[in-house]
């Protein structure tokens, strides 16, 4: 059960569970004879229900559970917050809905053992706070900078129904590049400023910063050390762990260029999320991870 | 725009069709569960194999040290595996939901965040 919640693993649990609610969140939608989402605020209450199964017992094995104790409240909390975010998923699909709910069931499931671990620390002290507080909003801070620059040219390509990086249906890559229409005109014009605004675009360039600040004070400053091949051949090249996070950083200038050069077709419109969805799994999940565990101390 | 055009000098595959670098990241796919199979059943089957001693040492024994003593690290050869089978389920899925016709919402990606949430271990 272990090897289920390290890497990499726990990517494939995590795919897994997602794929789970995708395809009941749809099938109960199509077949519920309930109104509006309420079966899937129901069918979200289970699940969530279900990942306590999993997971509470974890943290049972190392912290008692008490009335004030994070492993009862926060997984309530969660649960209250589920039904509670009901009435303000109308706008979204079922399969959205879905994975929200449980999502945010499962994050305060988590933060149950996250808040168990800080309070009651299992070995050693925690680390102090403000190593979290830089990581996750330096990077926060660059990109609402950025949203701000590129928002005017983003309206204004919606205001025309377009989308940035987007060719309309029906044309071919090969068709786009040898047009010179005033649509082909205006989109190649603007998407490079628009894509700043973007915001799935926006949160893979923040994912990969958190990533490189997390990795530079995790190594540098709190004596952790890389696991991956390539981040540790980086770090042994530059001889301080301030060489992976300037790399991070570039590597999100890179993001922004890459979606901002990129053209995807029509019919690629699920590989541009699925691409920007690998962009957030190999940055800002490890960052993520990786300020926890120094936050925690383990 | 999707008239009839001197312009439009090709028609793009319909949703439900594969291309051809679609159907070959199916293929790896298949092929790596094959021979995973093939190397955990060749363990028993056939002890000492090149294939099972290589899936044994880079692929399960650092996922039985990072469960049980922490922090195996990663090697060249899990490394360049799951870089490719990454890209090549990438691949499939896009694939897959254009079959079905999912939609493609960017709100769709932010939906996933909070299923993304990181494990402290």
């Amino acid at each position: 059960m272990g090897r289920l919640f390290v890497s990499p693993l726990i990517h494939f649990h995590v795919a897994a569970w997602v794929v789970l609610v995708g395809f009941a969140s749809h099938r109960v939608a199509q077949t519920s004879h309930l109104e509006g989402r309420l079966a899937i605020t129901q069918m979200s209450v289970a699940l969530v229900l279900l990942q306590c199964v999993f997971l509470l017992p974890q943290f049972l094995e190392h912290w008692s559970i008490g009335l004030a104790s994070p492993i009862l409240w926060s997984p309530l909390v969660g649960l209250a917050l589920v039904i509670g975010l009901h009435p303000f998923l109308e706008c979204c699909t079922a399969i959205e809905q879905g994975l929200i709910q449980v999502g945010i069931g499962g994050c305060f499931i988590q933060l149950a053992g996250w808040l168990s671990m800080y309070t009651e620390p299992l070995d050693g002290s925690t680390a102090p706070l403000w190593p979290m507080a830089l990581v996750m909003l330096l990077p926060l801070a660059i990109c609402i900078l950025l949203w701000f620059l590129g928002r005017s040219a983003l309206a204004e390509l919606h205001h025309m129904g377009l989308t940035p990086g987007m060719i309309p249906e029906g044309i071919t890559l090969n068709d786009w590049d040898r047009q010179r229409s005033s649509t082909f005109e205006r989109l190649e014009t603007l998407t490079p400023r628009a894509m700043l605004a973007v915001p799935v675009v926006l949160v893979a360039m923040y994912g990969q910063m958190v990533d490189g600040m997390a990795t530079w004070l995790g190594v540098d400053r709190f004596g952790y050390s890389e696991k991956h091949v390539l981040s540790q051949k980086v770090i042994e090249l530059t001889g301080a762990a301030w060489g992976f996070a300037a790399l991070k950083f570039a590597l999100a200038g890179l993001v922004w260029w890459l979606f901002a050069s990129a053209r995807f077709e029509h019919r690629h419109r699920h590989l541009r999320l699925l691409v920007i969805l690998c962009l957030l799994v190999v940055g800002l999940a490890p960052g993520l991870r990786d300020i926890l565990r120094l936050t925690l101390a383990t | 725009m999707t008239e009839e055009s001197p312009l439009l000098t090709e028609t793009p595959l319909a949703d439900d069709r594969f291309s051809l670098m679609e159907r070959a990241a199916l293929a790896l796919i298949l092929a790596a569960i094959v021979l995973f199979a093939g190397a955990i059943i060749g363990k028993d089957v056939a002890p000492g194999n090149a294939l099972s001693e290589l899936v044994q040492d880079n692929i399960l024994d650092p996922l039985d040290q990072d469960a049980t003593q922490g922090d195996a690290g990663y090697n060249p050869v899990d490394t360049a595996i799951y870089s490719l089978l990454l890209v090549a389920f990438v691949l499939v899925l896009s694939a897959w939901l254009r079959k079905m016709r999912v939609p493609a919402r960017d709100a769709s990606l932010i939906a996933l965040i909070p299923s993304g949430r990181p494990s402290a271990r």
